[in-house]
């Protein structure tokens, strides 16, 4: 998948970005993406462990949401934008089942040492309306006063 | 729950406590494509060879997601999860991720990792400690390439 490049100038605060829909999630899913990670903590994919420790069911990994922040990141930004900082704060639970809608939006744009430097606001919500998942990114996108 | 700290001296001992540097891991094309096909991710510069090699990455670049269970001593198996604490519970807080360097397939990273702090709040039904712990990863070129810092829950 190729997109068109995103230049600073594009760019307006509380502008949205292109947002990214996965799932139902299945234990499947995660499974696959523990695995990948060589992360095996059994909360995932043990509905007696989850239950154990008072869920309902097996839980979507948090770096799972960060991982999906991290992938609509690099997808708005192109080949020529670069990722500084990304975070993910987990407030509530997701579980199989769930589909995850990956959303954000500007907060702020800067040129900061030659380099246009854009602040997002990132978050995760469910098919219940419900956030999960409040993040942020900071990435530096090419200026088309430095690309002829 | 009395009012005993669940943050005994012991556990306090182990802030600023930081694991050795640990043993390389090779980043393998195959082990990101997984990562890359759990998240359904289709950027070409994480997945497609070919593109890469023409972009000015010249190769296929890593997912900040794909190192810290996967790099020995990035997994907070090997030191935060060692602080002693009377809660097992343990679920993950917050990731916050900084990009120093791109990171590569074929990259050679290795990693250490410290506890930089322990402490408890007051949680609806329970007191919660809350585990701080950050990871250096550093390529084959001594570059330290990203800092991940992972704050942990146990109840």
């Amino acid at each position: 998948m190729t997109t068109k490049q995103v230049y600073y100038e594009d760019v307006m605060v509380d502008m949205e970005l292109p947002g990214i829909t996965y799932g139902p999630v299945t234990t499947e899913m995660m499974v696959r993406f523990s695995a990948a990670r060589n992360n095996f903590h059994p909360i995932h994919y043990d509905k007696d462990v989850a239950r154990a420790e008072g869920h309902p069911d097996v839980l979507v990994q948090g770096p799972l949401k960060l991982a999906l922040f991290d992938r609509l990141m690099r997808e708005w930004i192109g080949e020529e934008g670069v990722l500084k900082k990304i975070s993910a704060t987990y407030r509530g639970i997701d579980l199989p089942g769930n589909t995850l809608y990956i959303k954000g939006k500007i907060l702020s744009k800067n040129i900061e040492k030659d380099k246009g430097t854009i602040y997002c606001e990132l978050w995760a919500e469910n098919e219940t309306g419900k956030t999960t998942t409040k993040g942020n990114a900071v990435v530096v996108l090419p200026c088309k006063l430095n690309n002829g | 729950m009395g009012n005993e700290s669940l943050v005994g001296p012991e556990a306090k001992r182990m802030i600023g406590a930081e694991t050795p540097l640990g043993g390389p891991l090779e980043i393998e094309k195959g082990a990101v494509l997984r990562l890359g096909q759990s998240t359904q991710d289709k950027s070409p510069l994480y997945t497609d060879e070919e593109f890469a090699k023409k972009s000015k990455h010249g190769k296929l670049l890593v997912p900040v997601t794909f190192l810290d269970y996967n790099v020995p001593s990035g997994d907070e198996r090997e030191i935060t999860w060692k602080v002693p604490l009377p809660v097992k519970n343990r679920v993950r807080g917050k990731d916050e991720i900084e990009l120093f360097h791109p990171i590569y397939v074929g990259d050679t990273i290795r990693a250490r990792s410290k506890v930089l702090d322990v402490y408890e709040k007051e949680g609806k039904d329970a007191k919660l400690v809350f585990i701080i712990g950050e990871t250096e990863y550093i390529n084959q070129h001594d570059v330290v390439v990203m800092k991940h810092r992972i704050t942990s829950i146990r109840r």
